[in-house]
């Protein structure tokens, strides 16, 4: 069975800092980066705010690749026509109808997967022995294109609400279960060996240890599956919806208003990077107080 | 030694017995629950599904396969060489890497599915439209995972390459690659899966041919066996290529890591 990685859209890739293996096998000492040689240059002072730097660059390659008519203007819209499509579909309520639309389902679909992943989670990460025998069906499963159910959503729940937040659910449960999983698994062993020897009760010892030990793991698979979520539930907008982004997304690229198409399609994006921003924030804060 | 092969013996009787249970379950528990045929069949439905002739007008079982097979294949090869060569290019160079990875993780962070409708009106309902979307999408795993792991190599080993005078060529191919394959297979499963998800999921939302635009027509026709079987024909498909990417893996001597988790 695969024990395939957890695929993480929309965030800058780390190194590999707790890979399973390091969670498996070396529990009791702490695993540090290992860099060896590296020389460090610093790099120019206005390179440093390559974000900013970008930014300006994309817009001026932007303004200047629609305004000569280089690109298909079309297709992708200059800015100025953007901003003109923005306050179209915001003048009659349309856009934050949908965005309220969007967010209720998708705020729904991460109460719910958050529930059953997190109880699927720390069950099947208890012992070593179910997550071996959990863990590669339910990565392969991952990895699946979970869009093939979608029908069948759509068949059993009717075109609603519903069908949307169970498979904005069922999107987000997979990155959030595994990474439950693996943090079920992570409480250091020295950490054991010592709430065993002072006796620890299973209250303090669940406070105190397992609960702190896992916060960092259902952090990042909440953030993961909240993205995921939203994915699904766009998705689902997508497939067959009278409202929502992702209906608006559809039917704008239909009508071939693809100035419209691109203010839903950051809109969307917007909401995914908010909601996952605010989650890494936590996970940082977390991070720096734990050393 | 005896222990680890009991230990696989016991996961194994584990995970075929939970897939029993699955399947024995979905044969009996539908009825049992008054569930309707058209959403959840029996599973000896669906099996005997798989023995008819083929939905009208919508092809057989293995002409769609074939479509989505050819679809895959492209996009996962260009996405897999354009991925690696930019990778490597941002891995090589911090003044590379502080000006693309920004654009790059900016990029993806828009939900890239929802440039599906857009991909279709551009590129029509054929099979461009789905190489074309898979391609964009499983890029970004394959250049995220190749940049870290090439700029992981050791420097001293490059250093050692430099020393002995090795073309830029042999310097590529003798230190980065090998030191950056385990991170580089990684980044190729991860986009392998997404290349899958990517292309079946244009199908179902647009096309003439393919897996994904057969589960639409069999639920168009409110035929629950038919879309069960695709279902499992897709599930069996994506799993075998995930398989056989491992295989090649296993042959190169890599083992996968993926800097994502």
């Amino acid at each position: 069975m695969s024990r395939g990685p957890v695929i993480d859209p929309g965030q800058q890739p780390v190194a590999a800092g707790r890979t399973l293996e390091s969670v498996n096998s070396s529990t009791t000492t702490t695993a540090v980066a290992h860099e060896p040689g590296r020389t460090r240059t610093r790099l120019p002072r206005w390179m440093r705010f390559g974000w900013v730097f970008v930014a300006v660059v994309v817009i001026g390659l932007w303004s200047l690749l629609t305004g000569t008519k280089i690109v298909d203007t079309t297709l992708f819209p200059s800015p100025t026509r953007l901003s003109t499509a923005y306050s179209e579909v915001t003048s009659n309520g349309q856009l934050w109808n949908d965005i309220s639309t969007t967010l209720h389902e998708l705020g729904l679909a991460v109460l719910l997967f958050v529930v059953v992943g997190t109880t699927l989670g720390v069950l099947l990460g208890a012992s070593a022995r179910r997550f071996d025998i959990a863990y590669g069906p339910i990565s392969t499963l991952f990895a699946m294109p979970k869009i093939t159910v979608l029908p069948v959503f759509v068949l059993a729940f009717g075109l609603g609400l519903r069908q949307k937040v169970l498979f904005g659910a069922l999107y987000g449960l997979f990155p959030l279960v595994m990474n439950t999983m693996v943090g079920a698994r992570a409480v250091p062993v020295l950490y054991t060996q010592l709430f065993d020897s002072i006796g620890a009760r299973l209250l303090f010892r669940t406070l105190r240890l397992t609960l702190p030990s896992m916060l960092p793991f259902f952090l990042t698979g909440l953030r993961i599956g909240y993205v995921y979520a939203g994915i699904g539930v766009l998705l689902a907008e997508m497939y067959v919806s009278t409202q929502g982004l992702g209906q608006d997304i559809v039917s704008a690229a239909d009508r071939s208003t693809l100035d419209h198409f691109w203010v839903f399609v950051l809109a969307a994006t917007i909401i995914l990077v908010i909601g996952a921003g605010i989650i890494k924030l936590i996970e940082n804060r977390l991070a720096s107080w734990r050393g | 030694m005896m222990d680890k092969h009991r230990d696989l013996f016991v996961k194994w009787a584990w995970q075929g017995g939970l897939i029993i249970a699955v399947l024995l379950a979905w044969q009996f528990l539908p009825p049992a629950l008054g569930i309707s045929k058209v959403t959840l069949p029996q599973f000896s439905d669906v099996i005997e599904w798989a023995f008819k002739p083929p939905l009208p007008g919508a092809g057989s079982l293995g002409a769609n396969i074939v479509v989505t097979l050819r679809e895959i294949a492209v996009a996962f090869v260009v996405a897999a060489v354009a991925g690696i060569v930019v990778g490597t290019i941002i891995g090589s160079s911090r003044m590379a890497n502080a000006l693309i990875q920004p654009l790059l993780t900016a990029a993806f962070a828009v939900p890239l599915i929802t440039l599906i409708p857009m991909f279709l009106v551009t590129f029509g309902l054929g099979e461009t439209s789905k190489m074309a979307f898979g391609a964009l999408y499983a890029f970004f795993p394959v250049v995220f995972n190749t940049a870290a792991g090439v700029a992981s190599v050791d420097d001293l080993h490059r250093q050692v390459g430099r020393a002995f005078g090795l073309s830029p060529w042999a310097r590529f191919y003798k230190i980065i690659m090998p030191g950056a394959a385990r991170q580089i297979f990684g980044g190729l499963q991860m986009g392998m899966a997404i290349t899958i998800i990517a292309v079946v999921s244009a199908e179902v939302f647009g096309a003439t041919a393919g897996l994904g635009y057969l589960i639409q027509r069999s639920s168009q026709a409110l035929n629950g066996p038919a879309v069960w079987w695709v279902i499992l024909v897709t599930l069996a498909m994506s799993w075998a290529l995930l398989a056989l990417l491992k295989l090649v893996a296993r042959l190169l001597r890599v083992r996968p890591e993926s800097s994502m988790v």
